[in-house]
């Protein structure tokens, strides 16, 4: 028998490796490669998580002040608004990074606390297709509808309704001796056997919901009335879907969305939703002067005065993300829509309604990037180190992307990357400088001078 | 194809300015007193207002001059003074008794079409009498440009290329043997630009080796290639060789018999008549420097009615300038493609909506053969016509720069003014 394979170390040993990085006392590189938003990634640099709320802080009280913190109960209250992007510098000046982060904060509690408890509100942000496949208004329900039912707000009405409905019919049921948390709230609200297994009668239960004075109008085969035949049968988010799908395009699915739904959530005890449509310019760029003019109509009636429960009492609150080409192209059909009187989008000065977005500042710059470092800092550093980068570099960086936030967080990824490979001890404005013109030199797509038709004069008799 | 006739005389060098608005500010102030001294004043004022320098930019902010100016500047602003007032009195346009100075009835005249009918005519006015007087600098630049580069339309290309831009870090370039990398790296960058866009296999070892002779003569570069170069002189043996070549391109490739300093400003007189277009702004992604090409033919006939008599030569030959007209309706909307086109063009690179409009001008001014001024006045016309196939919007992108780091003293790249707004950004769409 041999205990080598016990006793036995092996020759190769294996000695820690410093992490590449460790020299400018960073865990990884702190950039994002890509610097476009995905809410859905699971790295902070790329999910919107790392996000220094300084930068926009004028723009984040504007919507506070003007939208967030208004009851709803007040008639007046802003109903369409705009995010205008007034820098020029095309993507990347932060518009998806604001948003998505102002979706979590009220998403949070619903804006319970934003809004002083005077609202209880959710928010969905939807983004058009940028093919063009979002061209009626239509289209945008559907979108809205399907970002509605992503963002899991049913399952949570259900749950609000069945809980009221439980404390209602049981005074003295505990939620503290059911539930240890939100999870826990949402898979026995959603199981028969947990309502037998307490001796809880879904049946009577479902009956309190569906008698909720704002659920009166619903049509008759609306999903929360689904299971009060069959036991078994506990209506979820699923049912809502399916319901969805089997109603034609048009009416019936704007109906759904701006009648029955909002009703739904009435009686879940919101009083209001917010709506961000991101990069609003997909649609308009792929609609000709009519359809942007009926999209126009439609949205004024949906929104305004047409009939729906949202128009009556403007449930939803549309703020649109603009850049800043777009109000020239929309104006015309705003103008015939009679949208530009309700919430016009040409307005000399300071309008409530218009939260603009400007370039960033150079020490907005400097902010971004040190919000970035110190999120993967080995050591804590105080606020003025930018180590490696020297202030001036990162201002050359700013300057160079001409502020664009995007491109100077891509830029900075890439720096630190050749830095590293080189070895460079200090990344200053030289090392910038000699990068920049090595970059610009491989992007080469399009034609030169040799390469372009010309008329020749000399051909012309 | 016209024969293109060859000239065998050297046309005179110019004065030593480049704005042609100098001789009307100086017009002006002689209209406004026959005291020499007060006239510089005037010029010296006027010269603030058209914000002219003694580049050929024109500046970005200057301080208005006063007695503290520094004696440096003051020097060179009456040296230009003075060239601007020989020059008038070449072309008769003043006249001078004693000390004091007046307009004559031509000087009266050109002072008139400034000011009733714009900068413009103006220069089509001077075009004469420079053309006369300094004989015919003009014509031998628009033939040189046809002959040098048939296959392309006149195309003249003066490639400059910083070691930067070839690749090399100027870290890197410590000793001789560096240097002489970056000038071998250079001659084989332009041998490909000149067969790229002049059709022409060049070999440029010869040239290349008498730069190198010269930078060891002079002391630049150290004889002992592995021995490292004073690098204080970086800057000066960048000069040395850029100038080097592109006297070479000129005089050598082109056979110009012009010096650098006179090419340069007739060249840019050109442009501002609208006979010629040189830039140093097209947007090549691989070419860097200047280019310059005809925007004009010379012809004993022609008769499309796209070009519009210039002048008539002694000899039976006429300048003719590629005028499309505004009016036509055809014209309008190949314009209105060709910007759509050249838009999207620039809009592939930069990957932004708003794209830079000074970029797309050069582009559509190289396919269609117009002047910078024309675009202009298409451009206006299509921005406000209705029932156009695309939509145009313009807006102004005003870049903010920091003072340490800014270092431009002159506007490059002027905006283009619509309705009395300067705009240097568009974006296009399908109506």
């Amino acid at each position: 028998m041999t205990i080598d394979k016990y006793a036995k170390r092996p020759k190769a040993e294996i000695a820690p490796q410093e992490g590449k990085y460790e020299i400018y006392n960073l865990q990884e590189n702190p950039f994002p490669s890509q610097p476009f938003v995905n809410p859905e990634s699971n790295d902070q640099r790329i999910n919107g998580k790392i996000y220094e709320t300084s930068i926009r802080k004028q723009e984040y009280k504007t919507i506070e002040e003007n939208f967030l913190s208004v009851p709803q109960s007040d008639p007046n209250h802003l109903r369409l608004g705009y995010v205008m992007d007034v820098s020029y510098i095309g993507r990347g000046n932060g518009k998806t990074a604001f948003l998505t982060n102002l979706l979590r904060k009220i998403n949070k509690d619903f804006s319970l606390s934003i809004s002083n408890e005077l609202n209880k509100c959710f928010a969905v942000i939807v983004a058009p297709e940028p093919s063009g496949k979002t061209k009626t208004f239509d289209d945008l329900v559907d979108l809205i509808t399907d970002r509605i039912f992503e963002s899991n707000i049913i399952d949570d009405c259900l749950v609000s309704l069945r809980l009221e409905a439980i404390f209602e019919l049981y005074e003295n049921f505990s939620a503290e001796k059911h539930f240890q948390d939100e999870l826990e709230i949402k898979k026995k609200l959603n199981s028969p056997e947990w309502y037998k297994e307490n001796n809880l009668d879904y049946g009577s239960i479902n009956q309190k919901i569906i008698s909720n004075s704002n659920l009166q109008s619903l049509p008759t085969n609306f999903p929360i009335y689904g299971s009060s035949t069959l036991f078994a049968n506990i209506s979820s988010e699923k049912d809502f879907v399916n319901y969805f799908i089997g109603l034609k395009r048009g009416k019936p699915r704007s109906e759904f969305l701006f009648s029955h739904l909002v009703n739904f959530f009435l009686a879940a005890g919101f009083n209001g939703a917010y709506i961000f449509v991101d990069d609003f310019a997909y649609i308009p760029d792929f609609q000709s002067e009519r359809q942007k003019r009926d999209f126009a109509v439609e949205l004024r009636t949906a929104l305004f005065d047409g009939l729906s429960t949202n128009a009556r009492m403007g449930f939803y609150n549309f703020i649109f993300v603009l850049h800043a080409g777009v109000p020239a192209l929309i104006q015309p059909a705003w103008e015939q829509a009679g949208l530009e009187h309700r919430s016009p989008i040409f307005y000399r000065g300071n309008a409530r309604h218009i939260i603009k977005f400007e370039k960033i500042q150079y020490e907005d710059a400097l902010s971004l990037i040190q919000k970035y470092l110190q999120s993967y800092r080995i050591s804590n550093v105080s606020n003025d180190d930018f180590f490696p980068f020297s202030k001036e570099a990162i201002e050359r960086i700013a300057e160079l992307n001409d502020l664009n936030a995007s491109k100077i967080l891509k830029m900075a990824y890439e720096i630190l990357e050749r830095a590293v490979e080189q070895n460079v001890r200090e990344i200053d404005v030289d090392f910038v400088t000699s990068n920049d013109e090595n970059h610009f030199a491989e992007q080469n797509n399009a034609s030169g001078i040799s390469e372009a038709t010309t008329k020749d004069l000399m051909k012309e008799i | 194809m016209n024969p293109v006739a060859k000239q065998n005389y050297t046309p005179q060098a110019p004065r030593k300015f480049y704005f042609l608005d100098y001789i009307y500010i100086l017009l002006k102030g002689v209209s406004l007193s026959n005291n020499q001294e007060r006239i510089f004043d005037h010029f010296l004022d006027m010269k603030y207002q058209f914000r002219l320098g003694e580049s050929k930019y024109k500046k970005i902010t200057e301080e208005p001059t006063d007695s503290n100016e520094s004696k440096y500047k003051m020097v060179k602003y009456r040296y230009t003074f003075n060239q601007v007032l020989s020059e008038a009195n070449d072309y008769k346009l003043i006249k001078q008794e004693n000390s004091l100075i007046s307009l004559t009835k031509d000087g009266i005249n050109a002072l008139q079409i400034y000011e009733q009918n714009g900068s413009v005519e103006f220069n089509c006015f001077l075009f004469r009498m420079m053309e006369e007087k300094h004989q015919l600098p003009f014509r031998y630049l628009i033939e040189t440009c046809y002959q040098v580069n048939q296959k392309n339309s006149g195309l003249l290309i003066f490639p400059i290329y910083s070691a930067n831009r070839l690749g090399f870090e100027r870290d890197s370039l410590k000793t001789s043997a560096d240097l002489i990398k970056y000038l071998q790296s250079l001659q084989n960058r332009m041998e490909e630009d000149i067969s790229k866009n002049l059709g022409k296999t060049i070999n440029l070892t010869q040239q290349n080796n008498e730069l190198i002779e010269r930078l060891l003569k002079e002391g630049l570069l150290p004889v002992n290639q592995s021995d490292e170069f004073d690098s204080s002189k970086y800057n000066s043996i960048m000069k040395r060789s850029r100038d080097f070549w592109l006297k070479y391109f000129l005089q050598g490739i082109y056979s110009f018999k012009f010096s650098l300093d006179s090419f340069e400003i007739w060249a840019y007189r050109a442009k501002q008549i609208g006979l010629l277009q040189i830039t140093e702004f097209y947007p090549d992604p691989l070419l860097y420097g200047k280019i310059a090409y005809p925007l004009s033919v010379i012809r004993p006939k022609m008769n499309s009615t796209d070009f519009k008599l210039f002048c008539q030569y002694s000899d039976g030959m006429n300048l003719y300038l590629h005028q499309p007209s505004i009016n036509d309706e055809d014209k309008q909307n190949s314009f209105a493609k060709l910007l759509h086109e050249k838009y999207l063009e620039v809009r592939y690179t930069a990957k932004t909506y708003f794209v830079n409009l000074l970029n797309v001008k050069e582009r559509v001014c190289y396919a269609m053969k117009i002047s910078e001024h024309l675009f202009d006045k298409f451009l206006s016309y299509s921005y406000h016509k209705k029932g156009l196939q695309i939509k145009i919007s313009l807006e102004v992108d005003n870049r903010r720069q920091p003072k340490e780091l800014s270092s431009l003293d002159y506007v490059r790249r002027e905006p283009v003014m619509i309705d009395g707004k300067p705009r240097n950004i568009i974006a296009i769409d399908l109506a």
